[in-house]
């Protein structure tokens, strides 16, 4: 079993609560959706209908907000190599990889210096939305599903911050933050999801930049905010 | 008839370059088109051959879609289509069917007050212009068709060469979900539910289905004067 760092940091933009019945929190579900399949936001202003594309824009907003939320910074800035979770299925080429597409955006917002595909899903792993709670993937089963790209191995970045759509409990982060570490030992390593689950209980707003910890510990695992 | 053409980005909004991979050039609609925003849309999709219970199944779902005000789209196919739309309408839901021929073809001939029905009180869509050939080769680029207008596709139950297997497979490649009954799953006979599981697909069962509701899309902001909102 891998050393899984007890307490990893993590930095989030967005709140999105699954199961909240209010007007910003359904709406949330909509903006999650969205950029989980890299789709369109559909809306009205002033009664004409508009649409924009979610990750796009969301990759414009993180920029505006870096001098509004410094820690931004240390996610975000030239140095910074982003790789992309994996889908938690093996993909066949052509397939959407929402991860990738954020990447990119941040990229064409002049966010990062570059992005690298260093982690591939060699097997499915459980997704955590569908299961039992007893039945969630743990860091384990990420870290056992995943590989670093040969590739890459010989060529360690000046830092990395891995991106993901969605954190729910950091079940993911903890076991691919390990794979990262394993195979990039000096390298700083940051995770960074653009939403976070808030679950039970509404949002009050959908944008709300933070700074949190994910704690694994006997109990299991457990994230905050 | 009266039926509109358009583009499927005039009908869906600005499309993702997986998406528009596959998308057709055009769709012809015929109903209300207002259905598209009115919530989540998920396909009940399965064999023509159906068996007693997989149609039992496909009913169940749709009125459970029906309830949730998730519509429910579907191919207008005999077998689990057919027992989709009509469960969809008999509990006061919308369903979208969307045709392997043209608007002005019926395909069973046996549907044809079904899609008469729908294309009255619900949609249906066709990538097919009027006169166009009715071709074995239509139904499966329809599936794919079908993937893109959905939110979320479930294979009630197929066959290792059923078209409904294009379906699953596009819907996987869209990276939208994707679930498999879970007698389907654990059939031996069947190769398919095994390699979609492997790509993504998920088992519908008892405990699955709250989550797989909470996962949709609300579509609230289509309802809203409020800007984007973030």
């Amino acid at each position: 079993m891998p050393a899984f760092p007890s307490k990893l940091p993590f930095g989030a933009f967005l709140a999105y609560a699954p199961r909240g019945s209010s007007t910003a929190s359904k709406t949330s579900r909509d903006v999650a959706y969205a950029i989980k399949q890299d789709s369109t936001l559909r809306f009205t202003q002033g009664g004409a209908p508009a649409a924009v594309r979610v990750i796009d824009y969301a990759a414009k907003r993180i920029g505006e907000e870096l001098r509004n939320h410094p820690f931004l910074n240390d996610y975000f800035n030239p140095s910074v190599t982003l790789i992309p979770v994996p889908r938690s299925s093996p993909t066949q080429p052509g397939t959407l990889w929402p991860s990738l597409r954020i990447c990119q955006a941040l990229i064409a917002q002049g966010l990062c210096g570059n992005v690298k595909t260093s982690l591939q899903r060699t097997k499915p792993v459980q997704k955590s939305a569908f299961a039992a709670p007893g039945q969630r993937p743990e860091p384990a089963d990420h870290y056992d599903t995943v590989e670093v790209a040969p590739a890459d191995l010989f060529t360690a970045p000046q830092a990395i911050t891995l991106i993901d759509d969605v954190v729910t409990r950091g079940s993911t982060f903890v076991g691919l933050y390990q794979r990262l570490r394993e195979a990039f030992p000096a390298v700083p390593i940051r995770c960074f999801a653009v939403v976070r689950t808030v679950s039970p209980g509404e949002v009050a707003s959908i944008l709300d930049p933070v700074q949190g910890t994910i704690t694994l510990s006997g109990s299991g695992l457990h994230r905050q905010p | 008839m009266s039926y509109r053409t358009l583009t499927p980005e005039e009908l869906l909004g600005p499309l993702n370059e997986v998406e528009q991979k596959h998308a057709p050039k055009a769709l012809y609609v015929a109903g209300d088109t207002s259905i598209l925003h009115e919530g989540a849309r998920v396909s009940i999709v399965g064999a023509r051959k159906a068996s007693r219970e997989g149609l039992r199944r496909a009913a169940k779902l749709a009125s459970l879609l029906a309830q949730r005000g998730i519509v429910v789209v579907s191919g207008l196919a005999e077998g689990i289509d057919t027992s989709a739309h009509e469960s969809a309408i008999k509990h006061g839901g919308r369903t979208i069917a969307v045709l392997g021929t043209p608007l002005d073809q019926v395909y069973p001939k046996k549907n044809a007050e079904l899609q008469h029905t729908i294309i009255r009180d619900h949609l249906a869509v066709s990538q097919y212009p009027l006169g166009y050939p009715v071709q074995p080769k239509n139904f499966p680029l329809r599936n794919r068709t079908m993937a893109l207008l959905s939110d979320a596709t479930v294979i009630i139950e197929a066959t290792d060469t059923s078209g409904s297997l294009h379906q699953g497979w596009e819907a996987l490649r869209l990276g939208r979900l994707l679930f498999v009954t879970k007698s389907v799953a654990e059939n031996p006979a069947l190769t398919w539910p095994e390699q979609m599981l492997h790509y993504g697909a998920r088992v519908l069962s008892d405990e699955s289905l709250e989550g797989f509701f909470d996962l949709l899309p609300v579509r609230m902001t289509e309802g809203l004067d409020a800007g984007i909102p973030f």
